[in-house]
This record gives C-alpha cells, sequence and structure tokens, in this order.
C-alpha cells in the first residue's frame, strides 16, 4: 500500500475522481437544473452564470455534467456488479472442478472474449431496444470474461496450496472450497482487474450513449450530451468539450488508479 | 500527442493543405439528405431526392417554362383542332447514354411502362385519362420521330404541357430495356440502381448512405453540360453541411436548420436563397360542425391566426405567409393576404354568430416540429377570444384516416401537389362534385364539407379551358372565392432553403423538386481542375 | 493446433448469438422480404420460403446453412445483399485499422521501452500517463475536438471523408483500398487526397493503439531487463543501447506479435465510433446507420463479420506466437 500512496500518477487519478463523486452525491440537487430549459438563454458561452454555458435549449451544461455522472457511475457500478462476480464465480468453478466442465466454462470465456464489446453491445441494443438498462445488461455479458480466466488462474494455483489440501482432507466439498475458500484469494487482483475495467466500462457506456443507444434525452448522460453537442460545435463547442471531458476524467481517474495498484501488487504484471 | 499531431499537421500545412481547401471548378459538390432515395427509376421515383436526380439523368418531351412549352427532346409539336391529339416531332440528334439515338418508340413505351408498373408516376400519367388498358393505343409512335397521344376530352394545353414536363415523363432507353427486362418487370429492377436515360448527366456512382455522383453527358443534344461531374454527397446533419460549405468542400447546401441558416446568411461568401415550392400549410374546418358551417366564425378563426409571428418566431424564414389556396409560382396565383391577427374584430364576428360566452373546438395535429409549436401559438391566440383550443396530437396516418372520414373539427394539415399545374392544387381545395358522405371524391372540399357546385362547376371548365388567359381567371375565381368563404386557414408556404458558395451561378431551381437542374451550373473562380 | 479446433465452435457460437438477437429484435422479418403492402398470402409464402414457419432449431440450422454459403440476407437501408454492402465497406475499416496500428508502435513501442528503462521515475511516469490519457479518452469526442481545431478552426486538415466525394468512382477499385488503388492506377493525387483525409482519423484512433502497445511494451521490457541473459551481456560489458535494444527488446517481440493481432481487434471496435464522427465509409458508419434505420440484417451481420475477422486475428495471433517462440508450444 505504501507503494500505491507512493505513486504520483495515484494520486492524479484520486484527484481527477472527486468532482465526479460530489457530481454524482450531488445529483438530485442538479436533477432539476439540468432539464429546466430556458429558450431565451441558447448555447450560451461559459460566464459567471454557467459556468460551462447553455445548451441548445438553454440548460446549464454545468449541471447536467454533473448529474450525468450519477447516471456513468451508476452504470458503471451496476456493470461492474453484475460482470465481476459472474466471471468470478464461472472462473473459480472452472479452476476447482476441473475435467471437462472446466473446458467448456473456459471456451465460452474463451468465445466470449473474442467478440468486441462495443459491436455486441450494440447489436443487442439494437435487438432490445435502447435504454440504460439495456446497455448495462450489454456491457456486462460482454465483461466478464476477463475475470474468469482470471480468476481461473488465480483458483489453479490456489489449490496446491496446503490449507486448501487440509479443507479437501475434511471433507469440503469442491464447490464449497471453491466458494468459501479460493474466491477470497482472487479478492485483491480482482480489485486490481476492476479498477482498471472501470475505464473501458465508462467508455463503453459513454459509446452506446453517444450512439443514441443508452439512458434517453433529456436525461443527462454524457455520450448523449457529447452526441447532441455535434450540432452546434462550431458556434459552441462547450456544449460537447465538457461532458467529453467529464468521460476523460471519469476515465483516467478510474485507469492510474487501477495502473498505480498493479504496479503495487504486482510490478511485472504482464497484461492489464 | 498532442505536439506530435500539431508537427504533422504543420508539416501538411508547408505541402500545400490549402490545395484541398475548394473543389475544382469543374465540379459542382452538393450536400444534401438522401436518406429517403431508394430507387431511380422514373416510373417509381415519388421521394424529393429522387424526382430531382432522375430530372438530370432523363430528359422529358418537353419542358414548360412560364406555362409555355419548350422543346427538349421534341422539336415541334401540333395540337389537333378539336384539342383530342398531340403530335410531337422528334429531335433527330439526341442521344441515349447507351449510344442509342433517341425515337418516338421510346418515348412510347416510356409511357407504357410507367402507366403499367402503376407506381408513382402512373399518378400523373392519369390526369390524361391513360389506363393500363388504353395506354398502348393513346400513346404511340407514328414513325422512328413522330409520337402522338390522345386524349379522352379536350384538356387545357397548359395542363398536358405541365404533365408532359414533369418526371413521370422522363423518356427511358427502350433498347437497354429490352435487354435488361427481368420476367416481364419493364425493367424496373435494372432502372432502380442505374440510369438509362438521355439527360445531361450519366449516373457514374450510386453508394447507398454515402451518395451519388453525376458526370457530364457530353454529347447532350443541348450541349455539353457545365459542371463535369456534380457529386451530391449524403450529409444528414445540417451542422455538417454548414460547415463544409463554409469551407468551400461544398458548393451547395441543402438541408439547413433555421440556426444554420441563420449563422449562413451573415457569411459573405455565401447566398442564401429561398425558392417557393409547390406545397401549403392549413388549417382544415370542418363545415359539418354546426358552428364551424357559419361564415362568421370561419372568418373570425382566420382572423385568430398570428401569421407573421409564427412564420418569424418558430419558422424563422423556412416557411413564408400565403393566405390563398394556391402557392406563390404557379400561373395566376394570387398573394392577397387579407387576414391579420386582430382579436377584437374576431370577437365582434364570434358575438355576431351568437358565440359571444365562446366555443370550444378540437385541432388534429401531427405530432412533429413544427406543427406541435405552431398549433400551440395558434391555442393561446384562440383564448385571447374565448375559443377553448384543445390539441390532439396523432400520428400522420391517423390525422388522414380522421380527416378522410370527415371526423375531425379542426385539423392542422400539409398539401402539396402531385405536378406543377394549377390544376393539381385547385382541384384539391375548390372541387367537390358530391358532397354526401359516400362520395367516391373525398378531396379537401369534400373533407370539410363545403358544398360549392358553382365552383366546381368553374373549375371543371378550367381544366378543358384552351384559352390560358380565361382559364387562369377561372383559378382566380376560386382563390378569392376560398379565402373569403372556404373552410380553410392557408398560412404557409413551403420554402426549399438553398445555400450557395458565392461562385456557384446558373442553378436552375423551382416549385418542384423536379426542377432543380445542374446542366448550366458554373463556378465563377478558376482554379485547378482533375484530370479525368 | 487446438486453437484451429475450436476455430469453427466459435463461429457456430457467433452464429447462435446473432439468431437469437434477430428471434428477440421486435421488427417483422418480412418487411425486409415482402414491403409492407404485401398481401398475407405473398407474406405467408416468403415465409415459407424463408422457412419461417418451421421449429425454431430447424430455423437455425437454416440461418447456419445460408450464413455458411455467403447468405447474409438483404438489407432494408440500402435494398442490396449484406454481404455485397460489407464487401464494400469492410476494405475502408482495415485500412483505416491499420494506419492507426501503423502509429501505435512508432509511438508506443518507444514510450514503453523509455518508461521500462526508467521504471519508477519521471520518464516512466509521463510514458504511463501518456499511455493511459489514450485509453480513457473517448475516441469519438477527441474525433470531433481534432475536426473542431484542425478542419473548423485551422483549415489544416481536409473535412469528414474517406476522399474528396467528386474523386469517387474515377479509378477501378480491385482491392478496395483507395490507397493501393490509386498507386495500381497511376494517379497519385487520389492517392494524396486520400490520405490527406486518413491523418486525423488515423492519429485520432492511433492515440489508443498507441496506448496498448505502450502499455504492453512496457511490461514486456520489465519483464525481459531483469532477465539473467541481460545480466550477462551486461557483465560482458556490451553497450547499454544494444543490450535493451537489442536483448531485451529482441525477447519481447515474440509476445509483441500477439499483442499486435489483439490490438487490432480492439481497433475494430474503436472504429465504429471514429467512422461515425468523420464519416469515414466503413464497416462502423455502415452499422451505425443501419442502427438508425432497425435495418436488422445489417447489424447482424456486421456483428458476424467483426467477430468472424477477431476470431481469425486470435488463431493467427497464436500461431505467430508458436512460430517466433516455439518454448511456447
Amino acid at each position: 500500500m505504501n507503494r500505491f500512496l507512493r505513486d504520483p500518477l495515484a494520486w492524479l487519478g484520486i484527484v481527477l475522481l472527486i468532482p465526479l463523486i460530489l457530481g454524482a452525491a450531488l445529483g438530485p440537487l442538479m436533477a432539476d437544473a439540468a432539464l429546466e430549459t430556458h429558450l431565451s438563454a441558447r448555447l450560451l458561452p461559459p460566464s459567471a452564470d454557467h459556468w460551462f454555458g447553455t445548451d441548445a435549449l438553454g440548460r446549464d451544461v454545468l449541471a447536467r455534467t454533473l448529474a450525468g455522472a450519477r447516471q456513468t457511475l451508476g452504470l458503471a457500478v451496476l456493470v461492474a456488479g453484475l460482470a465481476a462476480p459472474l466471471g468470478l464465480l464461472i472462473g473459480a468453478l472452472a479452476g476447482t472442478l476441473g475435467g471437462w466442465i472446466e473446458n467448456v466454462l473456459m471456451r465460452m470465456t474463451d468465445i466470449a472474449l473474442s467478440v468486441p464489446r462495443l459491436i455486441l453491445a450494440l447489436a443487442l441494443a439494437a435487438a432490445l431496444g435502447p435504454g440504460l438498462v439495456n446497455a448495462a445488461i450489454a456491457v456486462a455479458l460482454t465483461a466478464w470474461p476477463p475475470y474468469a480466466r482470471q480468476a481461473r488462474a488465480e483458483t489453479l494455483s490456489a489449490r496446491k496450496a496446503d490449507f486448501i489440501a487440509a479443507a479437501r482432507l475434511c471433507g469440503a466439498s469442491e464447490l464449497r472450497i471453491a466458494c468459501i475458500h479460493v474466491v477470497p484469494l482472487g479478492l485483491s487482483s480482482m480489485l486490481v482487474r476492476l479498477s482498471l475495467d472501470l475505464a473501458g466500462i465508462v467508455l463503453t457506456a459513454a459509446g452506446l450513449g453517444f450512439l443514441g443507444l443508452g439512458a434517453q434525452p433529456p436525461a443527462p448522460e454524457w455520450g448523449a450530451m457529447v452526441a447532441a453537442g455535434r450540432t452546434h460545435l462550431i458556434e459552441a463547442p462547450w456544449v460537447a468539450g465538457f461532458p467529453g471531458l467529464a468521460i476523460l476524467m471519469a476515465g483516467l481517474g478510474f485507469s492510474l488508479i487501477g495502473d498505480a495498484l498493479r504496479d503495487a501488487l504486482d510490478p511485472r504484471a504482464e497484461r492489464c | 500527442m498532442l505536439h506530435v499531431r500539431t508537427l504533422i499537421c504543420a508539416i501538411l500545412l508547408v505541402l500545400g493543405a490549402p490545395a484541398w481547401a475548394q473543389t475544382p471548378a469543374n465540379i459542382l459538390m452538393v450536400g444534401m439528405r438522401l436518406d429517403d432515395l431508394v430507387t431511380l427509376d422514373p416510373a417509381e421515383v415519388f421521394e424529393v431526392s429522387g424526382a430531382e436526380i432522375v430530372a438530370n439523368l432523363y430528359d422529358r418531351l418537353i419542358d414548360t417554362e412560364n406555362g409555355q412549352p419548350k422543346g427538349v427532346l421534341a422539336e415541334s409539336w401540333k395540337i389537333s383542332p378539336d384539342g383530342r391529339q398531340y403530335i410531337f416531332t422528334l429531335k433527330k440528334n439526341a442521344k441515349f447514354h447507351s449510344g442509342k439515338t433517341v425515337t418516338a418508340q421510346d418515348a412510347a413505351w416510356s409511357f407504357q411502362r410507367a402507366v403499367k408498373l402503376d407506381r408513382g408516376g402512373a399518378l400523373i400519367l392519369k390526369q390524361l385519362g391513360l389506363t393500363a388498358q388504353n395506354v398502348a393505343l393513346r400513346a404511340r409512335a407514328e414513325n422512328d420521330l413522330t409520337f402522338v397521344l390522345d386524349l379522352d376530352d379536350a384538356l387545357s394545353p397548359s395542363l398536358v404541357w405541365n404533365i408532359l414536363a414533369s418526371y413521370a415523363a422522363s423518356v427511358v432507353d427502350s433498347r437497354l430495356g429490352s435487354q435488361v427486362e427481368k420476367d416481364g418487370d419493364f425493367a424496373s429492377t435494372w432502372l432502380r440502381m442505374k440510369d438509362g436515360g438521355s439527360g445531361p448527366f450519366r449516373l457514374e456512382l450510386w453508394r447507398p448512405g454515402q451518395g451519388v455522383i453525376l458526370g457530364r453527358f457530353a454529347p447532350h443534344h443541348q450541349g455539353v453540360p457545365v459542371p463535369e461531374r456534380v457529386g451530391i454527397r449524403h450529409i444528414p446533419e445540417s451542422s455538417v453541411q454548414r460547415l463544409m460549405l463554409e469551407k468551400g468542400d461544398l458548393d451547395i447546401a441543402r438541408n439547413l436548420s433555421p440556426d444554420d441558416m441563420d449563422k449562413l446568411t451573415a457569411n459573405p461568401d455565401v447566398t442564401v436563397i429561398r425558392v417557393p415550392q409547390g406545397g401549403l400549410f392549413y388549417i382544415g374546418m370542418n363545415m359539418k360542425v354546426r358552428a364551424l358551417a357559419d361564415p362568421k366564425v370561419r372568418r373570425a378563426l382566420k382572423l385568430l391566426i398570428d401569421y407573421d409571428g409564427i412564420a418569424k418566431n418558430i419558422l424563422k424564414g423556412t416557411k413564408a405567409v400565403r393566405q390563398t389556396i394556391l402557392a406563390q409560382g404557379f400561373p395566376g396565383a394570387l398573394s392577397d393576404t387579407p387576414y391579420k391577427l386582430d382579436i377584437e374584430a374576431a370577437k365582434r364576428l364570434l358575438a355576431e354568430a351568437g358565440y359571444a360566452k365562446g366555443l370550444q373546438l378540437t385541432l388534429d395535429v401531427r405530432n412533429v416540429s413544427p406543427s406541435i409549436d405552431i398549433a400551440q401559438a395558434i391555442a393561446a391566440d384562440f383564448a385571447k377570444a374565448g375559443i377553448a383550443l384543445e390539441i390532439v396530437q396523432m400520428d400522420n396516418k391517423q390525422l388522414l384516416t380522421r380527416y378522410r372520414a370527415r371526423a375531425h373539427m379542426l385539423t392542422l394539415a400539409q398539401w402539396s401537389p402531385d405536378y406543377p399545374d394549377p390544376h393539381a392544387t385547385i382541384q384539391g381545395f375548390a372541387w367537390n362534385p358530391d358532397n354526401a358522405d359516400g362520395s367516391p371524391y373525398r378531396l379537401l372540399a369534400w373533407r370539410n364539407g363545403w358544398n360549392i357546385p358553382e365552383l366546381t362547376g368553374l373549375v371543371q371548365a378550367a381544366k378543358s379551358e384552351r384559352d390560358t388567359a380565361k382559364r387562369l381567371s377561372h383559378y382566380e375565381a376560386a382563390q378569392r372565392e376560398a379565402l373569403r368563404d372556404g373552410p380553410y386557414a392557408v398560412m404557409f408556404q413551403d420554402m426549399q432553403i438553398l445555400a450557395l458558395r458565392k461562385s456557384v451561378q446558373g442553378l436552375r431551381a423551382g416549385l418542384t423538386p423536379d426542377s432543380m437542374r445542374y446542366a448550366d451550373a458554373k463556378k465563377s473562380v478558376a482554379q485547378k481542375s482533375i484530370a479525368k | 493446433m487446438k486453437r484451429a479446433v475450436w476455430f469453427p465452435l466459435t463461429l457456430l457460437a457467433l452464429l447462435a448469438v446473432t439468431f437469437a438477437f434477430a428471434k428477440i429484435a421486435p421488427i417483422d422479418p418480412l418487411l425486409a422480404v415482402v414491403g409492407e403492402r404485401a398481401n398475407e398470402a405473398t407474406r405467408a409464402a416468403a415465409a415459407q420460403s424463408l422457412g419461417l414457419d418451421q421449429p425454431w432449431p430447424i430455423q437455425f440450422l437454416h440461418h447456419v446453412g445460408r450464413a455458411l454459403s455467403g447468405d447474409l440476407g438483404l438489407s432494408t437501408l440500402t435494398g442490396r445483399p449484406v454481404l455485397e454492402d460489407l464487401a464494400q465497406v469492410f476494405p475502408a475499416t482495415v485500412e483505416l485499422a491499420l494506419a492507426a496500428t501503423a502509429i501505435g508502435l512508432a509511438l508506443g513501442l518507444p514510450l514503453g521501452i523509455v518508461g521500462a528503462y526508467w521504471q519508477g521515475r519521471w520518464p516512466d511516469h509521463l510514458s504511463r500517463l501518456i499511455a493511459l490519457l489514450g485509453h480513457s479518452v473517448p475516441v469519438f469526442w477527441l474525433g470531433l475536438m481534432a475536426l473542431y481545431l484542425f478542419y473548423a478552426a485551422l483549415g489544416w486538415t481536409p473535412g469528414p471523408g474517406r476522399l474528396s466525394f467528386y474523386l469517387e468512382g474515377l479509378i477501378p477499385s480491385p482491392t478496395g483500398f483507395i490507397l493501393v488503388d490509386a498507386l495500381l492506377a497511376g494517379r497519385p493525387d487520389i492517392g494524396a487526397d486520400a490520405l490527406a483525409h486518413l491523418v486525423l482519423p488515423a492519429l485520432t484512433l492511433g492515440l489508443f493503439s498507441t496506448a496498448l502497445f505502450a502499455r504492453t511494451s512496457r511490461a514486456l521490457m520489465l519483464d525481459a531487463l531483469t532477465q539473467d541473459f541481460i545480466l550477462t551481456a551486461r557483465a560482458k560489458g556490451l553497450s547499454e543501447w544494444r543490450v535493451v535494444l537489442r536483448h531485451a527488446l529482441g525477447s519481447a517481440l515474440a509476445p509483441l506479435t500477439t499483442t499486435l493481432a489483439l490490438t487490432l481487434c480492439s481497433l475494430l471496435e474503436g472504429a465504429v465510433l471514429t467512422e461515425t464522427v468523420f464519416s469515414w465509409p466503413g464497416l462502423g458508419s455502415y452499422m451505425t446507420g443501419a442502427l438508425m434505420a432497425a435495418d436488422m440484417a445489417a447489424i447482424l451481420g456486421g456483428t458476424l463479420l467483426i467477430g468472424l475477422v477477431v476470431a481469425g486475428l486470435n488463431l493467427l495471433a497464436d500461431m505467430m506466437q508458436r512460430w517466433l517462440d516455439p518454448r511456447t508450444a
């Protein structure tokens, strides 16, 4: 942990995430300002009244960007909450049970891993219809395989550990061993993976929003806000600019923390 | 990273990057929305973009100019004394893009296929009395250069000219057609994606979702077209069209939002032109509703609309105020605008009609912008005179179903003529041969229960009136009658917004999409041209 | 060769997924075939000829059979067979992805080496920051801002698109790659125009691949620099750059080729968003256009193609790794 705290980039990550977490916490206070339209105050440049300017319907871009933190972070947490446990379970089962079950599970993982996330999410969103929940399901369905792979690797090395052998001698079932003894072992590396992955999840979610497949208007979603700002890019670059910066901050914040964590825990980890 | 990028861009700048700032002088670049483009077969097109491209790929026998015929493929023509037979003599030197000479047989085959295919174009040709059964006899080739058209009854020649000048009457290469025909489809499968015309441009490329490139057909019988290539690129976003126009990557932008149009109007390199179109925006008042049967009430409603305010604040110049039933640009169209927002006068009229205490009405509205915004503005003014207006939003299909069943009170509707003759519009608004509920003719006058036997007779007479001045005077009478007493509050006329770079001249645009011609469009600035 | 066996299975899984998507989508598959005005008899006949009246396992077999014979259905958007459309748009995407990979290699590799060599010092922090920035920036936003700055404001680069549109269709297109086609046809002006259009989208997407290469090469170099043979080389008194570039980098090359293949996969995905921003007429623009028009055949055809290419690249990466480094076999 010392090593983590000494890494300047880790601190940069923390600093980047603070406004977003504040924004997500204060989101409900912003909800009205984020939706209120003032047609007489369209596309105003940044000023003392509107720090980030206003959009095409006269809504305050700062309020919308802050309120958007709630949408994006919420979705990221939802996806992480769905994908990580699912991957962990599948990987731990494969590693513990071995044999043909392992083979089938790991092949499934390989296949799922080989389909690009955004494309699958795009096809799924097209089939299910656009919306925040569908976007979360689509991203989660494509996000679990790396966890499964990692969990399996951890399990395999853990199986050789003495205390597992002891548990087995005591007559514990394989499933019990997997759930109670092996899974906690993989948690720390899963945390690293998760914080690195959060950046990717935020980006995929924003990408879906940009394509009109995420949260629907007038909900303040960063990707959708960038897409809407595209119409007025020339005379009002701030409408697309600030929500995009917010995505960048969130992505970079998560990546920096994850990267520093990984460096601290395993300086020679080969791939993310 | 940024410094790397800046460096690369700096290198490009040094290497003469501004070379791609503008398109060469012999190329005309058009940016427009092409997502409605599904066919280029002249017998099948019905969409705005398709009609326009077809007009540049195919020639017709004639064109019209100020209502008078102008020969295109036809060199001369004759009308029989009884007005029922039209005889055209074709030019000898006109060639199709395939190299074949254009003959009267091609014209006859084109009329036949359009009527027998019974798609978009047939609707227009049927006004001439052509049917799948009689077309082979009525539209025929006497010899290679003589094309004959027989009519049921004598019609006003200008009506005939306007129909023959529409895209439905395009002449298609019949030899090519017989080569590519499949299972008696009149070559429609092939012609959907390719071109079989003799127009000033060939179809060089059509990539769905990307655009269309037209190439100059140098042997064209009217002389060599000016642009060597016309690139019509599909650009759905108004902002991108505007940006590319400002940068000189486009010469013409076609689908600008009111915001972008405003900004371009201030740009010294760009000319913004508004070309009046034939379409109208109006409120239909159902006279089967007791209150609306009273002419004083109808007049009052016409006085309760803020025509200028809506045009300025909501439509921002994308439509123009129009109160007669014939759009500006048609021969004989009257430009009177007697109605202005006048709440006191409207109140007096309502009181005289016995509605001093007010009135409740509903307004059917399409659930799209700007219809909804217009409806809200109208409701606010109606309220000031004591009329409680309930706005009922619905899908266009639903709206038309209610309208055609005379189930509405007021309806906010759009009208667009099928072909560029006043008859198409006047017949729609002021012709009602049978006002009974079971009438087979359900045009606008019937839908609003306007029982006008005399006016119907007048409009019918105009269709066959061969004296143009007299014909137009009939149409003027119909417009005055509808303006004064008709169950319509006509409000606005559609505008085609064209933003051109200042260097572009000679573009021809008119009342209908198929009057857009690129053959004479030239760019004045000398620029490098591309080798071919 | 275990992977080679799994390749067809991956394909089958992809087909199953696309089949399932087509089934759950609330879109009438007959609309694309017979149009909305067809009467019930025509619809029933079309349903029968497509096998839609069969139980779904049979339908799935039909789906597989059709896909294997190259029939991916008709696109409602373009009115053409999906396979034909894909053949036209895919080279544009490959062109973009390859250019971005080249940029990634050229910039990412040095960044990774520098980072590993000075691990924990400021060059490393800088290298990591740049890498993470590339990993975290939304490409669609970066593309928009780049377009705004370099095209709209400064006028240094050409606008959106793959080629000035008026130059389209002037030369035959045997390969589908404009740069190659222009060279073959002896039209350097068209090649230059295409290259100029490529710069901005390729740099946008290239930042992303730079990040990937920098991270991977840093990790591999860190690994290699602590190996015994490096210590031996140093002990032998070889010059420092020789040790780093020859020996350490040499040993990292084999795993790097794997990364190369994997990067191409991620780039295909990034290309979807980049293309949308730059109106690049590739697979991404095609699929997002299809998405707006609810054109299921086109969306699923594109998904299948990308899945297939990714699976193929993975297989290739595996084989290359074995060939370059027989120890892993």
